[in-house]
């Protein structure tokens, strides 16, 4: 055990202290925050611009009602729209609204003429305001009276509920479908990048020539797992730093524009607004009581399971050739396994109860990526969730059997790439 | 007390049997060379002897208990093959492979620098593996065999790749601890350094042990009946008794054969008649013509035409 433990710590060590390691776990959250923040940033710098609007009303009726914004002034003219086109000519600034002429038909357009694209943002924001404008007048040349409609408008929203003997609680269909997915993604991703990692380890001591000096002084088999386990933990480390970083950095983000965000929001917040705001806010608690603590031990579970079985076959491989292209042809039928369960991913999510989705969320395999998209989905039975688990051990167990047999013998071995029947025959021969 | 007691070792692998039972016995102290052509099982026995591997079937005993894993950090060995870590420190690697021969961080910390002070490589102690010159790291390599003072010292080929003033250094090293009863299993083909380090030789061929025993009690059993002279002045026209016949001469030189089962008495005797003998002996064969005669001159080319592979 005291091997293992010293094995895995000079993994661990050696590895977390690659420049390449701190740059990768640094930059990643950075750039992943910035896709959040760049779309914030971006609308913020593009609200800055202004325009001054020439308002073209054949109807008189919807220019008044055109309020300022600190990005829009509206100005009507009489002028018909060559002349003002010739007058604003390339000055920027200044744009051309042509609303429509017959207010009485369904299908209206309005034009936005300028210099250059106006933001997504602007665009959108004008168009909620001319179809607001728009629609009270319809309501009004309908003979129907302006309260009376207020009285009528309303949101709705369907809201589902799952029945269990613990009592009701709430779903989101949708939430679940991405939380379930972007559990999957990461036990594979942490699968195969740490596997590989196992498999390019044990062929860097090998062509190193090291390994005969270190397993003259530790067991084969404490020297793979030390390194399967080091691996392991900088794998857990990285994604903690991401999860600590990207949290952080999005509330370092809220923090420094949030309240700037809010109060040139504030005076344009309406009920539609407050609205939805609250809908997000409860979409948020519902998520934070879907993805329980239960969610997060199953996680760490099939994870670690998931990284002992490929990260062992992977270290198998690196074993049992000297060359890193031959490296990358064998580990092909490891790598089936590994990407095979993610095509059934959309299926499985369609229906997670499904004949081929429990079978799936059994098979050690599959079980890491299947078991937890079916458990943030949908309620799996405890008894297919125990078995998974069972299961899953024991296949850690046999293919870490395996692995060790390959290991054992390949590690020693110089020349050409074996077969994969000379690797079976390691497998069963005597030590 | 004998350091190795190896009793009937037999070893197989999938197509030959490696290791045919072999049994030797290192007494504690002693400088043995273990010879042998390419492929003859000296890496074989030596991977059993450093519990890489596993006999099929008889013992080894270490200082007379049997070979146990508490043995592996009483054993330095330095494989033929041999590599470093390139991403890690000097001192951080040796500490880590002390430690795993169970030392204690502190006492292995202790080790490494007593050692790269000795070899010189103080300065270098917290650069890179991969910042080191060739024969620095070659180096490193020596003191992480012998840093932890191991009564057993398992070298193969220990000299392959060195510069000159290296191999003096390691070589000086190797004598110092060999005179301080360190236990060396000296695995080369490399005559001349078997002749110079070692006491006891082990000959193995297609697996099995073909001769074992006392360089000079060797050499003496593989004695041919050959007689060299030195004489005062040089050498004319010699009678020589019935029998006998002059091999080679040079100016005060000659070399004689004696027809078998006959002393050196009657040349002598002759001799002393004819010329002034200053320096009278028996030729002893060296170890290479030992080796050409016990397994083939076949296998002495082929092997220094090419360095063993494994």
């Amino acid at each position: 055990m005291r091997k293992i433990f010293i094995v895995a710590a000079r993994e661990y060590r050696v590895r977390v202290r690659n420049k390449w390691f701190v740059v990768g776990t640094l930059l990643t959250p950075l750039i992943f925050s910035l896709f959040f923040v760049i779309p914030i940033l971006s609308g913020r710098i593009a609200g800055k611009e202004t325009y001054r609007v020439w308002v073209i009303d054949p109807s008189g009726q919807v220019a008044p009602k055109l309020q300022n914004t600190p990005e829009l002034t509206f100005q009507a003219s009489t002028q018909p729209l060559e002349a003002l086109k010739d007058s604003v000519g390339s000055q920027s600034g200044i744009a051309i609204l042509v609303l429509p002429a017959d207010l009485s038909k369904k299908q209206l357009t309005a034009t936005f003429y300028a210099t250059k694209n106006p933001s997504l943002i602007l665009e959108r924001s004008l168009t909620r305001e001319l179809d607001k404008i728009l629609t009270g007048l319809k309501i009004v040349q309908a003979g129907i009276a302006p309260d009376a409609m207020a009285k009528t408008e309303l949101e709705f929203e369907l809201r589902t509920a799952k029945l269990s003997a613990e009592g009701t609680h709430e779903t989101n269909t949708l939430l679940a479908t991405g939380v379930g997915y972007a559990m999957a993604f990461l036990v594979y991703f942490m699968m195969a990048i740490y596997g590989q990692q196992v498999m390019q380890g044990v062929l860097e001591e090998k062509t190193n020539r090291i390994v005969e000096v270190i397993v003259s002084a530790v067991r084969p088999i404490q020297l793979m797992v030390g390194k399967i386990l080091g691996i392991g933990a900088v794998g857990i480390t990285q994604s903690l730093i991401w999860v600590v970083l990207i949290t952080g950095l999005l509330f370092a983000f809220v923090g420094f524009f949030g309240p700037e965000l809010a109060q040139g929001q504030t005076q344009q917040l309406d009920p539609a607004q407050m609205a939805q705001a609250e809908r997000m806010a409860y979409q948020i608690e519902q998520a934070m009581a879907q993805f329980n603590v239960s969610l997060i031990f199953y996680f760490l579970f099939f994870f670690l399971g998931g990284y002992l079985i490929f990260g062992s076959l992977f270290g198998a491989v690196g074993a049992a050739v000297d060359q890193p292209q031959d490296a990358s042809s064998l580990s092909g039928i490891i790598v089936l396994p590994l990407v095979l369960p993610m095509l059934f991913l959309t299926p499985v999510l369609a229906n997670p109860n499904s004949g081929i989705a429990v079978w799936l969320s059994l098979i050690p395999y599959s079980s890491p990526t299947i078991m937890m998209v079916r458990l943030a989905a949908t309620d799996v039975p405890a008894w297919q969730i125990l078995l998974s688990m069972l299961l899953l051990v024991g296949g850690v167990y046999v293919n870490g059997w395996i692995a060790a047999k390959v290991y054992r013998v390949g590690i020693l071995l110089y020349g050409k790439k074996p077969t994969l029947a000379e690797v079976g025959r390691w497998v069963v021969r005597r030590a | 007390m004998n350091l190795l007691e190896i009793d009937r070792v037999v070893k197989r692998y999938q197509t030959k049997l490696a290791v045919d039972d072999i049994s030797l016995v290192v007494p504690q102290g002693v400088v043995l060379g273990l010879l042998g052509p390419n492929g003859a099982g000296k890496t074989t026995l030596i991977r059993m002897l450093t519990r890489i591997t596993f006999p099929d079937s008889g013992h080894i005993r270490f200082l007379g208990e049997p070979l146990a894993e508490k043995h592996q950090a009483q054993t330095g060995y330095m494989p033929e093959e041999r590599g470093l870590y390139k991403k890690m420190k000097v001192r951080e690697h040796l500490v880590y492979l002390l430690t795993l021969k169970d030392f204690s961080p502190a006492k292995a910390g202790q080790m490494a620098d007593h050692w790269l002070g000795r070899m010189g490589l103080a300065d270098w102690a917290h650069r890179k593996v991969d910042e080191l010159s060739k024969g620095m790291q070659q180096k490193v390599q020596f003191i992480q065999t012998v840093a932890h003072n191991p009564p057993l010292l398992i070298l193969d080929e220990p000299f392959s790749g060195l510069d000159p003033l290296n191999a003096q250094l390691i070589e000086n090293t190797i004598r110092e601890l060999a005179a301080q009863g360190t236990t060396i299993l000296f695995s080369t083909h490399r005559m001349e350094q078997v002749e110079q380090f070692c006491e006891h030789i082990a000959l193995v061929h297609n697996g099995k042990l073909v001769l074992n025993g006392p360089i000079a009690d060797i050499r003496r059993r593989y004695r041919k009946s050959l007689y060299r002279i030195h004489t005062a002045e040089p050498l004319g026209t010699l009678t020589l008794p019935v029998g006998t016949h002059e091999e080679s001469r040079s100016r005060n030189e000659a070399t004689f054969r004696l027809p078998d089962g006959t002393g050196p008495q009657a040349l002598v005797e002759a001799l002393n008649r004819q010329v002034t003998l200053e320096r009278f002996e028996l030729v002893l064969p060296s170890l290479r013509d030992i080796f050409i005669e016990t397994v083939g001159a076949e296998n002495l080319t082929a092997e220094q035409a090419q360095p063993a592979l494994v």
